[in-house]
């Protein structure tokens, strides 16, 4: 005879989860037409289902361990045919959030990211931090400077390094990254301690890890959704957009601090014609581009999925990160001085928060999202449902076949 | 009364295309002899009529043979007064021109015998004499709760005088020990007061309703319009003449004490749903075990219900009642939890909305699943397992205090079971083949101590309710005038119970008016016939009094029948009973259908044109066969359909009658029976089988095949199977090969 689950009932949980965004988790009756229609959860105990009811009954330790959770790619198709309205996409987004409060050290922080009255903190404490870095070390006044054994004359020239030199800005970021590392290290491990004592890893994880990568770079799960394209195109933009910025600003480091070493590289910003700079555009580009249509999805959202705060915060943070950019390149090529230094003031400011607050806000699915899909991999849990399920749009009235 | 008979035979509807009309004009003319005979195109409009009200007004004709489209067509139209006039429609249409090839030999034989059939009927009818008799139009109301109550308040209002019997000190029922209901209209989402009082209060005040709380009923004796009941209060007797009554006594809630299992009377924080209302009417939900408030709330649903061990039916209320209880619980402390487990959640129609709303509550936590047990723990708190829980998985939850959900039994069902004696039984041994009269199954619930001879109380149907079983006619029990209402007859709520109650309040208002008239209430709505007994030959063997399903019969101390016309349906159930054939009504007799038999023409054996009878009620048999010749399904011409109030009316003199003419076989279709039986006088047709039954020994004595009669069910939407049944009929009667007895 089993020995019977001990419930407890946390309903502060409970009142936690209403509150971030899954406020109709109680309407939920468990018809499972939710976990029946989900393109890629699996057959065996499936999601959504099972995460609404446990999330009604406030069962908050399995919740933020379940890495069913990140599975789940939010393309809505549950919520869109759910008939209470109980939107179960926008639930386990909530829950995800829970979960990243749990993994990500300290918790405070995920909660002021996902509370819009600390938004003025957030953003206000590094801005004046940068002003006060900016302050001691500009040389707007200073006529000219050396670098690299060169001197440089200043007048008329827009740079951001006239305002903060690269490496400023780079011992900061560095270091904030090292802390974020850090915080994801220390979650991922307990991540992943807590998925093996639900279903142990079997299969290697370099396949596993080799394989996610490619359904990742592929998209492979956002083709699956139905109602949603939109969806696949607008995360592409996105995701290949910080690819290529990276890609970028990792050439960008290693040319100017250790390629320099051996062959003369100039100072940022280079040329339009040059590679890596047509790489930058073009991922600046795809990230506007998906960046528009998420959001653009987002408004048109409908009865099926709210867009609560915590989702505008890194969507907002993502879309001011590219403009900011974006618009100060070309302001500095129109020679607007002025507009140019309060853009990519603004730039930094917003490329560290979206670092800084990496593990703690929405982006962290980069990791977690991550580090599940592998997790499945490795143990058998394998994303594919074993019902087919004919439906709406192929005229099927999404009747199991 | 001097008898004049007049034949009419109308050509219309494709009949005269069929017929040769003339040639069908001779039978009743040369062959029958009758006085007036004539054909029209178009009888049922105004001139046909208009020839037919001449006849009678010049030529005196007062017995009236329409031989036309079916008696169950144009109704209005041939309306004619049953008290001067006899009538008796021939169905050459549906039976006949639609069902048969037009001009055929045998569809010409078969129109001639219905005719022939039809005017010896007409000859032996006699003109009706309503039983007449000076009635109470007094509504009698048993039970003083919501339903009784509302249906005192309605009847009076409608201008009757109504007693109303209360067996409690107090009026209001169990609505009256709620705290609060649950929503009964829209948007259903708030809890309301239960308003009982003003309906008290309404009914008080009302000068047309006497009031007798404290009170029970002694007897009750009688017939609708006629009844002498006897209310005993404070020790003394009063009786009252009353018309009809509504039975509201309503229901008990099942006892808990037999739910060990769940943990009632072996935890101290085990409760009932009464329990906790009363706790929430006094102002506050305690633990019995130390009197604080619980934290956590569990409400078990289906306690004791849709349980084979139990109740096997659900109560209906019961999972409303825990969502406003939940309510309860949780607006008093909303950081208490409340756990409900169900088997389902039933909130039918609107009540719906209430549910979502109590579902949206962050504090109430639902879940299918079966509780397999309930322990008190160290600090008589309550662990409950649950499994198959939508958790997925078995499931253990610590309760402070435990709801039991317990189901409704109505008072119909609580008492002891008696057997009532039925009809003396022939000497010898019974064979196998023989089965049992039906019986009714009586408890003795002491609610309305009828001085009957079937029982003291109403029939207990499924489960002990005293239900009519018709979803069309809920309130029409086994007992003529006497209508249950509320929660005694089905589960239900307060709202429910109102409309009920009114429904059930005009059921009784009907009765006495028609019975006031000598008219039959249901279903033969305004027959003005009844059973009248010729009871020189009666033997009293009994059966009338035992075979009737209403009970229409008290015997006296010999056990000669007595019969209580008021309370007769004139189902002719009797008729078909008496092995002496004493009883008959004006217009239908053992004579009348036993000549209607007679009068078939049974061709030589040499002829290859066997004839078979076939008897059908009225009820579902008549109609279907109706509904097939109107979709023209074409079947056997041999079959002469003979219509009977009721399959129960088959004589066994019928089916002598039918062989020894030579008639082949004899078959009988009637409404459906068993647990979910469609016969509209409800034994009916089980009592046809039954008697068929026990002529098998009398068919092999005679040296003819038990084959050659047959019993069949069918219901009214079975109307298809019309054909196939005849003519499988007809094949086994062909196989079988001819009636020995012929042209004896």
């Amino acid at each position: 005879m089993t020995q019977p689950m001990r419930i407890e009932p946390d309903l502060d949980f409970v009142r936690d989860v209403i509150r971030s965004g899954g406020e109709t988790v109680k309407k939920c009756f468990q018809c499972a037409t939710c976990s029946v229609v989900c393109p890629i959860s699996p057959g065996e105990e499936p999601f959504p289902r099972k995460e609404m009811i446990q999330a009604q009954w406030g069962l908050k330790d399995r919740l933020v361990r379940d890495p069913d959770i990140w599975l789940c790619h939010n393309c809505n198709d549950c919520s869109t045919y759910c008939p209470r309205g109980a939107r179960p996409g926008d639930v386990l987004n909530a829950l995800r959030q829970k979960s990243i409060e749990h993994y990500s050290v300290p918790g405070k922080l995920a909660r002021m990211v996902s509370d819009r009255k600390y938004l003025p903190h957030l953003f206000g404490i590094p801005a004046l931090f940068f002003l006060i870095v900016i302050l001691f070390t500009n040389h707007f006044g200073d006529a000219s400077i050396v670098s690299h054994g060169q001197e440089i004359k200043l007048e008329g020239l827009i740079r951001s390094w006239k305002m903060i030199p690269m490496l400023a800005v780079d011992v900061i970021f560095i270091l904030t990254s090292l802390l974020v590392v850090g915080v994801f290290a220390n979650g991922v491990l307990r991540f992943w301690k807590d998925m093996e004592a639900l279903r142990p890893a079997r299969v290697g994880l370099i396949q596993s890890a080799i394989d996610v990568a490619r359904e990742i770079f592929t998209h492979k799960n956002f083709k699956e959704c139905t109602t949603n394209q939109d969806r696949y195109l607008g995360h592409l933009g996105i995701f290949y957009g910080f690819v290529a910025l990276f890609t970028v600003t990792t050439c960008i480091f290693f040319g100017i601090y250790f390629l320099n070493l051996v062959v003369h590289i100039p100072l940022t910003p280079w040329p339009w014609y040059n590679p890596v700079k047509i790489l930058a555009n073009l991922g600046a580009i795809a990230l506007l581009g998906g960046c528009f249509l998420v959001i653009r999805n987002r408004l048109r959202g409908g009865e099926d999925t709210r867009t609560s705060y915590y989702d505008w915060f890194f969507l907002g943070l993502v879309t001011a990160v590219g403009l900011t950019g974006f618009l100060a390149e070309i302001v500095r090529g129109l020679g607007i001085a002025f507009l140019y230094y309060v853009l990519y003031f603004a730039h930094l400011v917003c490329v560290w928060a979206l670092i800084a607050y990496l593990p703690y806000s929405k982006f962290a699915h980069l990791v977690y999202r991550t580090t599940a899909l592998i997790h499945a991999k490795a143990s058998g849990r394998d994303l594919k449902s074993t019902i087919p399920v004919r439906r709406l749009s192929e005229g099927g009235g999404g009747q199991v076949a | 009364m001097e008898k004049k008979v007049g034949v009419y035979i109308c050509s219309g509807c494709g009949i005269g295309e069929a017929l040769d009309i003339a040639q069908l004009a001779k039978v009743a003319t040369s062959e029958q002899k009758v006085p007036v005979c004539k054909t029209h195109p178009f009888l049922c409009g105004e001139e046909g009529l208009g020839v037919i009200r001449n006849d009678m007004a010049q030529e005196g004709v007062n017995t009236l043979v329409v031989a036309a489209c079916s008696r169950r067509a144009k109704t209005d139209a041939f309306s004619f007064d049953p008290t001067q006039i006899c009538l008796e429609r021939v169905n050459l249409r549906e039976q006949v021109a639609w069902c048969q090839p037009a001009g055929a030999d045998d569809t010409q034989m078969l129109a001639e015998d219905y005719l022939r059939m039809g005017i010896v009927k007409a000859k032996k009818m006699e003109p009706l004499v309503p039983f007449r008799e000076e009635i109470s139009k007094k509504i009698l109301v048993v039970g003083g709760g919501v339903t009784g109550l509302t249906a005192a308040r309605e009847a009076a209002n409608a201008g009757y005088e109504v007693v109303l019997v209360e067996k409690e000190a107090q009026l209001g029922g169990y609505l009256a020990k709620l705290h609060k209901s649950y929503p009964r209209r829209a948007p259903y989402l708030e809890l309301e007061n239960t308003q009982i009082d003003s309906l008290i209060q309404d009914v008080e005040a009302n000068s047309k309703i006497k009031i007798y709380k404290g009170a029970t009923i002694q007897r009750t004796a009688g017939a609708p319009g006629l009844f002498d009941v006897t209310i005993q209060q404070n020790g003394s007797s009063e009786t009252v003449r009353i018309g009809a009554i509504v039975e509201a006594a309503g229901f008990v809630p099942y006892d808990a004490t037999k739910l060990k299992h769940l943990g009632y009377g072996e935890c101290a924080n085990v409760v009932t749903h009464v329990e906790i209302e009363q706790m929430a009417r006094e102002g506050k939900i305690r633990r019995p075990s130390d009197g604080a408030a619980p934290k956590a709330v569990a409400f078990i649903q289906c306690a004791g219900s849709r349980d084979p061990q139990h109740l096997p039916y659900c109560s209906a209320t019961c999972c409303m009642t825990s969502l406003k209880q939940a309510k309860y619980v949780r607006s008093a402390d909303p950081e208490a939890k409340v756990y409900i487990f169900y088997k389902d959640m039933r909130t039918p129609g609107q009540y719906e909305n209430f549910y979502k709303q109590v579902q949206q509550d962050e504090g109430v936590f639902l879940t299918k699943g079966e509780v397999v047990s309930v322990v008190e723990d160290g600090d008589k708190g309550i662990r409950i397992q649950v499994e198959k829980s939508l958790l997925g998985e078995k499931i253990e939850v610590k309760a402070d205090l435990v709801v039991l959900a317990t189901g409704m039994v109505p008072v119909a069902a609580i008492g002891e079971e008696i057997v009532v004696k039925l009809a003396e039984e022939e000497e010898g041994k019974k064979t196998e083949a023989e089965k049992e009269p039906p019986a009714d199954r009586i408890i003795r619930s002491n609610i309305l101590n009828l001085a009957y001879r079937q029982g003291p109380e109403l029939p207990a149907l499924k489960y002990g309710f005293p239900d009519s079983h018709y979803v069309c006619f809920p309130y029409e029990s086994r007992r003529t005038g006497i209508y249950p209402a509320g929660a005694i007859r089905q589960p239900m709520d307060g709202a429910l119970a109102m409309d009920d109650a009114t429904g059930a309040a005009l059921k009784a208002i009907q009765c006495v008016e028609m019975v006031s008239r000598g008219e039959a209430v249901h279903p033969r709505s305004g027959d003005l016939s009844y059973p009248e007994l010729f009871l020189q030959r009666c033997t009293q063997c009994k059966r009338c009094t035992a075979e009737c399903p209403f009970g229409m019969y008290d015997e006296d101390e010999k056990g000669t029948p007595k019969p209580n016309p008021t309370r007769c349906r004139r189902c002719g159930i009797c008729m078909g009973s008496c092995p002496e054939r004493i009883i008959s009504f004006k217009d239908f007799s053992v004579d009348i259908v036993g000549s209607m038999v007679k009068a078939i023409e049974v061709p030589e054996e040499d002829e290859e044109k066997p004839r078979v009878v076939c008897f059908i009620c009225e009820n579902d048999a008549y109609p279907a066969v109706d509904l097939a010749g109107i979709l023209r399904l074409q079947y056997s011409p041999f079959v002469r359909f003979v219509p009977l109030r009721c399959l129960g009316d088959v004589n066994i003199v019928w089916i002598a009658d039918a062989l020894s003419k030579g008639i082949d076989g004899v078959m009988l279709i009637g409404c459906k029976y068993g647990d979910d039986y469609q016969c509209h006088f409800m034994k009916g047709s089980e009592l046809a089988n039954y008697r068929m039954g026990k002529i098998q020994e009398t068919l092999t004595r005679l040296a003819l095949e038990s084959d050659r009669i047959r019993v069949h069910q069918l219901s009214i939407d079975e109307y298809h199977e019309i054909p196939k049944l005849v003519n499988d009929f007809m094949a086994k009667i062909e196989e079988v090969g001819p009636n020995p007895y012929k042209g004896f």
